[in-house]
């Protein structure tokens, strides 16, 4: 009995300590430059769940919980915008019971997020759900709806929750409404600029700083249709091994030492 | 408080760097990728390679190095059948070079050619009429729409004797003539469509493209306003003009060949204004640590950029071979 609680209370003083380290070492990195933008694409939620012996649903649940983590980790370095690709338009290719479980867990967390004393009213981040909504179930939908109207005067950091995108739709969106718009404007000349285009990306339209870093984790190599042109450019893209449930400061910490490096090296 | 924050910091970026430096030097005991013409799962058969200039190195260094890999990544995609190359630099260096290109790349099968003129087709981007110019305006509706400057340059070269069994047009031997033909591959080098692409091929040329939708909506409604016509800004059209004829089509694989600044062992892969719209489900491959050879070099007017490796090369096909394409499921 007394083993027990001795055991119980220095699993908590070691969970005190390391939240206190973790805490320390992100005040450390925020006294360098920190990134505006960072993108994350997070895949390998069923390897993970898969190699773990788990339902392929826990697996997507623990994504969520890590997702949740690194976005509280990165505003308390002070990053302005965290962009997350939760879901893309070729998902619904996939099994109607795993889409049917992710709509489940996207409106539960969803409403989740948005409570009172939850991590968006925490920090003061607005939510912006990008993509094509009107594919998405209605109960999902009105969740969305519910969590932006909610959170649209916060205004201290920028969450965007990707689903379901596709970069090309995106793209794809902002030439025709930059057309559009044109053409209902009579004094409008007839020359659209890649300024004009990206000013219309719905990134753009959520108010996100340009993308400083992208990361991919799963040890996938490719951008499968995620911020094309966001990234095009000057974006870090950073390929990472480790499976998203399973990525922390561990992963992340050399991430934000090469974009350090990178600044000062131009400074 | 802050001042031992960044101490800490800067402690914390001296131990990186001296992980950095162990892994670049342990890369130098990494296992040799497979030879250039293993058998490998899958092959790609579109390839790009995108070549940043060295900023330190001169304006001709950068070009020379350029044209050295991008001949030495030509022969190598010849012999191993990879039919379709991509070469980005963001300036447009190698647009402006796209002659001395073509006279590198062809004189390996200029060889070959023995009874009839070598031809190659270079399709340069189009220039579209001035669109304030009456005449050139198409009167109806039905009229192929003008095409926007989508800035690619396509280089086809042809196979090398290919000419001499296209006089062959008995259709009772084509058969044989097919026959043929495959022995012969093996021997010699295969066709090659070589797009030679700069920034301007990216976002500018979607910018264009757009401005060309609006342009034709525009004329179309002046000339005849009954009609209601919708322009079609989907995924669909926007790819048929993008990846089209005047365009270039997404690579399988892209190889990111540059030489990290002075100083820097290694620093992310970066896209460097690559068109976007190409790179949707294309395998990215960068050396993490290239042999930076110079970086304990202090003066930096010393470094000269280096043409791409063949183990760089092989070690991206092998990266390729391994790669898993779930498209979404």
């Amino acid at each position: 009995m007394l083993l027990q609680l001795i055991s119980h209370s220095l699993g908590w003083l070691s969970a005190q300590a390391s939240a206190k380290a973790q805490d320390a070492l992100i005040a450390v990195l925020a006294s360098g430059p920190v990134p505006q933008h960072i993108a994350f694409i997070l895949d390998g939620n069923r390897r993970y769940a898969r190699s773990k012996h788990m339902q392929i649903k826990q697996g997507h649940t623990d994504g969520f919980y890590t997702l949740r983590k690194m976005l509280e980790i990165c505003i308390h370095m002070n990053v302005r915008c965290v962009t997350a690709y939760a879901f893309s338009i070729e998902n619904f290719k996939r099994s109607p019971e795993e889409v049917d479980a992710l709509m489940d867990l996207a409106e539960d967390k969803l409403l989740e997020l948005c409570q009172k004393g939850d991590i968006l009213d925490k920090y003061g981040i607005k939510l912006v759900v990008v993509g094509r909504r009107d594919m998405l179930p209605e109960r999902v939908r009105v969740a969305a709806e519910k969590a932006e109207e909610l959170t649209k005067n916060n205004n201290r950091a920028i969450f965007n929750l990707c689903m379901p995108y596709t970069s090309r739709d995106e793209i794809a969106t902002a030439v025709q409404s930059t057309i559009r718009e044109r053409l209902e404007d009579e004094d409008g000349d007839d020359t659209i600029t890649a300024d004009d285009i990206e000013a219309h990306l719905m990134t753009s339209l959520s108010g996100s700083p340009p993308l400083d870093i992208l990361v991919r984790t799963s040890g996938v190599k490719r951008l499968s249709d995620y911020l094309l042109w966001q990234c095009s450019e000057d974006t870090q893209l950073q390929f990472s091994s480790t499976y998203w449930p399973e990525f922390g400061m561990w992963d992340f910490v050399p991430i934000i030492l090469d974009y350090q490096r990178k600044v000062w090296s131009k400074a | 408080m802050s001042w031992f924050a960044r101490l800490i910091l800067a402690v914390l970026h001296v131990v990186y760097r001296l992980v950095l430096v162990f892994k670049s030097l342990s890369t130098r005991f990494r296992a040799q990728p497979s030879p250039l013409t293993a058998e490998r799962s899958k092959l790609p058969s579109h390839l790009a390679l995108s070549l940043s200039p060295n900023l330190a190195a001169g304006e001709e260094s950068n070009e020379k190095y350029m044209l050295d890999s991008v001949e030495k990544v030509a022969g190598w995609c010849q012999v191993l059948g990879i039919r379709r190359l991509t070469v980005y630099d963001r300036e447009g260096v190698l647009v402006n070079s796209s002659l001395d290109i073509r006279r590198r790349i062809l004189p390996a099968q200029a060889e070959e050619a023995d009874d009839s003129p070598v031809e190659c087709d270079i399709r340069y981007p189009l220039t579209p009429p001035p669109s304030d110019d009456a005449e050139s305006r198409p009167l109806s509706p039905h009229a192929h729409p003008i095409v926007p400057k989508l800035c690619v340059t396509t280089i086809r070269f042809p196979m090398p004797s290919s000419r001499s069994k296209r006089r062959a047009s008995v259709s009772r031997t084509t058969l044989k003539r097919r026959r043929v033909a495959r022995n012969d591959e093996h021997a010699e080098e295969s066709p090659l469509t070589l797009h030679v692409v700069s920034y301007k091929s990216g976002k500018p040329a979607v910018a264009a493209t757009a401005t060309t939708l609006l342009r034709d909506h525009i004329h179309r409604k002046t000339s005849d306003v009954s009609t209601c016509i919708s322009i079609d800004t989907s995924i669909q059209n926007l790819n048929a003009i993008l990846e089209g004829e005047h365009g270039f089509p997404s690579p399988d694989l892209m190889i990111v060949h540059r030489k990290p600044p002075v100083g820097q062992m290694r620093s992310p892969v970066e896209l460097g204004g690559f068109p976007p719209w190409q790179t949707r489900l294309t395998e990215i491959f960068c050396d993490p640590y290239p042999r930076a050879t110079s970086w304990w070099v202090g003066s930096s007017s010393r470094v000269e950029p280096s043409s791409i490796k063949e183990a760089e090369f092989r070690r991206a096909l092998d990266e390729f071979a391994d790669a898993e394409m779930r498209l979404g499921k």
